[in-house]
């Protein structure tokens, strides 16, 4: 396909628009032109790249990766990296009946114009709205489908640790952080472009980027038992491990400085500037605590010139500063003070997500927020020190209770408190210590308010455990559906006296999907299509998530989904995301699980390094910190 | 100083609600380095309004935001700085300095013209159109369901005396009102557009209209009009 043919395509889509965008719910999540959108001339010679969101417009444009990866591509000159969202069921209705394929917002150009598709996999429920997109931008589904005129369909993300459910969609997967990555992969693609050689040749190029994994090169076998036998290899220079891609060096990372703005109100809609990744607690069912290490910090000063020109580009009226762990960033002290000092002259206010429990956090919190005291967040994941230490949630009784008594005594009337069900090694104890937690609040905070707790708000919520790859945990079943029902029962029954406390949990139905998800194979994607078919989409929205035709679908397709949620694997089952390599090693995680079963605790790697082996592969500053002698478990 | 700034708003723009446009200009003004002057109390809030919000789906070259500023900027600099400042598909027309003015322009908005295109409409519509205008001016009362948004009934009402002005431009593809809008007496184009309607042939009334805001006007002692932007 020609420029001249995309852009009868595009002014083709637009004419439709023009007629039939007024029938749409929220017309302006698919209108573009928001301020520091990216213009080029689909004219010109360009790699045209769209950056697909598998969700609404409202949740994607809040997605920093988003503003990271647009920036990226957009820098270089011959890219034009366009965005598309899922639409709403009300406008893809209007999109059918009057045959509008999928586009893009910048240019209006359909997704099949496309030289590459870059789907973003944060979430494992939203795959269907994936393979939704792919049919409403007139791109076959499956990639053994796709010919010479089809574009690339990349996927990335956190999700993709696991590729394999999506196997059969992606024609390549980028696993890790792609800042340095994707200019690689663009130069490949207008190299492959220019010579004009095949799909095949295309993909065999590009499998020589590091993280980039063509599933199409390997063929999975399965003993009768379900269990995976053996992965083959279908061409021989197909590298047997994908190992991740990390940007080691943050301070110099590209940073959006002008990030698109959008006109109406999402998620997290003000300015955000990223201060480190990775984490060094090492919580045992934390796959984001394993997969982002090691930790690499970016530079106070740099964050601080970040956030400037960010607000001085945007006029946001906020500030966030992201991580895993706020509270851990080696001068998070000086960091805030100084923002805070530069957000109260620019009249900026400031959110600070995941500060620990300490006096400082509460002088923060107290000069940020005023008077206007929001709700206070605790995560003790488990209700008894016995179980925190089996996940390795580094959180004492004390520590929840003296923060606890701090805000009561500040004049906060109203605390959050987050758990898990589920856990390994859970017992009623557990399960009654998540209700104590709840019911200690209310003592504690009559004892400041003088026996009073009238206008007290304690909500205890629980999530269902997810076993996720790539953690010590990986290997283990999840709790079947009656499990999570009768806890959630037996936890609000111990509970019915308190009317300060509320409790809620999650939907058992959407976490069990989840778990499949999670820890599945290439079978997957028969059943996630045929899941399509049978109409599900939104599945992490509760109102549209419909169990009944996820089941139908795994009965016609003959997969059983308790072989993937409800089963422990031996540890010399080969698990489908074996070939993944995220720097953590499989040995870390046994010894990580056999602690925790254990009931012993695994100190944070700031205090000294614990041999997850990340640092053979990346240049880990907990590592290099300490004096080689003291590093000799790491060998 | 206070400052009433006339801007427009093209068909990119006409998703953009009310109040997402409050949201950006404050946000352009910041970025604009215009700083604005906020109320006493309890949560104080910048003091800048939009003068008569404007539909979903309408486009505008007559939209006013008024502003009172911490310092004083000369009209010119404070058109330049904000158009600057802000996406494309939004324009500022003029700017001009309240001084004699001490109402909130909102609170004194009276009429607003539009412009109602049917684009899509055949040469034997326009003959409708031409037909209903006509029929709408010699008519002594049109009624029209209205529904009540607070106590959620429907109520008949007369639109006749809310039109000020009629007339039909372009043979019919394109119609012009000057109608009652603001917090006395208001009248939207969409039902001056079903009263209009319901003198045309069955099935014959052209279905998409393209509305856009003309101007705002305030009515003075002497019974004139007065477009916002000469108020000074």
């Amino acid at each position: 396909m020609d420029n001249h043919q995309k852009i009868l395509a595009a002014e083709e889509v637009l004419r439709k628009l023009e007629v039939h965008l007024r029938r749409a719910e929220k017309p302006a999540r698919y209108t573009g032109g928001e301020l520091y959108q990216a213009e080029k001339d689909p004219g010109q010679e360009l790699l045209r790249f769209a950056f697909a969101f598998p969700d609404l417009y409202e949740i994607g444009m809040s997605n920093l990766g988003l503003q990271i990866i647009y920036k990226v591509l957009n820098d270089i000159p011959d890219v034009y990296c366009e965005r598309v969202f899922a639409p709403g069921l009300d406008f893809e209705a209007i999109m059918r009946e009057e045959e509008i394929p999928l586009f893009t917002l910048e240019s209006k150009t359909p997704l099949y114009c496309m030289d590459m598709l870059g789907f973003t996999f944060q979430y494992e429920m939203s795959a269907t709205n994936m393979v939704n997109m792919l049919e409403l931008g007139r791109i076959p589904v499956l990639s053994c489908h796709r010919s010479k005129e089809d574009p690339f369909v990349i996927i990335g993300g956190p999700c993709t640790y696991n590729p394999e459910p999506l196997a059969d969609i992606a024609d390549l997967f980028f696993i890790g952080e792609s800042e340095e990555a994707l200019p690689e992969i663009m130069d490949c693609l207008r190299s492959w472009k220019k010579e004009g050689g095949s799909r095949e040749e295309f993909l065999r190029n590009i499998s020589r980027i590091e993280g980039v994994y063509v599933p199409s090169f390997y063929q999975v076998e399965y003993f009768p038992d379900g269990r995976i036998a053996k992965r083959v290899r279908l061409w021989e220079e197909a590298p047997l491990k994908i190992v991740k891609r990390i940007v080691e060096d943050l301070d110099r990372a590209p940073f959006p400085q002008k990030p698109l703005v959008p006109f109406i109100a999402t998620v997290h809609d003000r300015a955000m500037v990223e201060i480190f990744r990775g984490c060094s607690r090492g919580c045992r069912f934390c796959q984001a605590g394993m997969i982002y290490r090691p930790v690499r910090e970016r530079s106070k000063e740099t964050i601080k010139a970040l956030a400037e020109a960010q607000l001085e580009a945007t006029g946001y009226e906020e500030l966030s500063i992201l991580s895993l762990s706020t509270g851990d960033y080696s001068q998070i002290q000086p960091l805030v003070e100084e923002l805070m000092d530069y957000c109260k002259k620019a009249d900026v206010s400031m959110s600070l997500p995941s500060l620990r429990l300490d006096s400082f956090s509460f002088r923060v919190m107290e000069e940020i927020q005023g008077y206007k005291k929001s709700g206070l967040t605790f995560a003790p994941e488990a209700g008894t020190q016995r179980l925190r230490n089996i996940i390795n949630k580094d959180i004492s009784q004390e520590e929840i209770e003296s923060a606890a008594l701090q805000a009561f005594s500040l004049g906060w009337n109203s605390i959050k408190l987050y758990f898990m069900v589920g856990l390994p090694g859970e017992t009623r104890e557990d399960l009654e210590g998540i209700a104590e937690i709840g019911k200690r609040m209310v003592e504690l905070y009559r004892q400041v308010n003088g026996g009073k707790a009238g206008r007290l708000q304690v909500s205890l919520s629980a999530s269902n455990f997810v076993p996720k790859p790539h953690t010590p945990f990986q290997w283990i079943a999840q709790n079947t559906q009656e499990e999570f029902t009768e806890k959630h029962h037996y936890i609000k029954d111990q509970l019915k006296s308190f009317k300060q406390v509320r409790f809620h949990y999650h939907d058992s139905k959407t976490s069990y999907l989840e778990a499949v998800f999670a820890r599945g194979d290439r079978r997957l994607c028969a059943v996630l299509l045929e899941a399509v078919r049978l109409g599900c989409k939104f599945d992490g929205w509760g109102e549209h998530f419909r169990y009944d035709l996820w089941m139908q679908a795994f009965e016609n397709t003959g997969v059983d989904p308790d072989f993937y949620a409800c089963r422990n694997r031996q540890d010399e089952e080969l698990l489908p995301w074996s070939f993944i390599d995220c720097g953590v090693e499989e040995s870390f995680l046994t010894r990580e699980r056999d602690k925790a079963l254990g009931g012993e605790i695994t100190k944070d790697c700031r205090e000294g390094c614990q041999g997850c082996g990340v640092n053979k592969r990346f240049s880990c500053a907990a590592w290099e910190r300490e004096g080689e002698a003291q590093n000799e478990i790491c060998r | 100083m206070r400052y009433a700034v006339k801007w427009s708003k093209d068909a990119m723009m006409q998703y953009i609600s009310h109040l997402d446009m409050m949201r950006l200009f404050q946000r352009a003004l910041k970025r604009a380095k215009i700083p604005l002057m906020y109320s006493q109390g309890y949560s104080p809030h910048p003091k800048m309004s939009i003068a008569q919000p404007l539909s979903l789906g309408y486009t505008s070259k007559g939209e006013y935001l008024e502003i009172e500023t911490a310092k004083d900027i000369e009209p010119f600099l404070l058109q330049q700085s904000l158009q600057q400042a802000l996406p494309k598909g939004i324009g500022i027309e003029s700017c001009r300095v309240l001084e004699r003015t001490k109402k909130a322009l909102g609170a004194l908005v009276d009429y607003a013209a539009y412009e109602i295109r049917f684009p899509m409409a055949l040469p034997s519509q326009w003959e409708q159109v031409c037909r209903a205008a006509a029929a709408f001016q010699k008519a002594e009362r049109v009624m029209v369901q209205r529904l009540q948004k607070k106590s959620a009934t429907i109520q008949m009402v007369d639109i006749k005396p809310l039109t000020e002005k009629l007339s039909v431009k372009e043979q019919g593809q394109c119609l012009e009102a000057l109608i009652c809008t603001g917090s006395r007496k208001n009248l939207s184009p969409q039902l001056l557009l079903e009263g209009l309607s319901s003198f045309a042939q069955e099935g014959k009334w052209p279905g998409e209209a393209r509305i856009c805001r003309k101007e705002l006007y305030t009515t003075l002692s002497d019974g004139k009009l007065l477009a916002l932007w000469r108020l000074s």
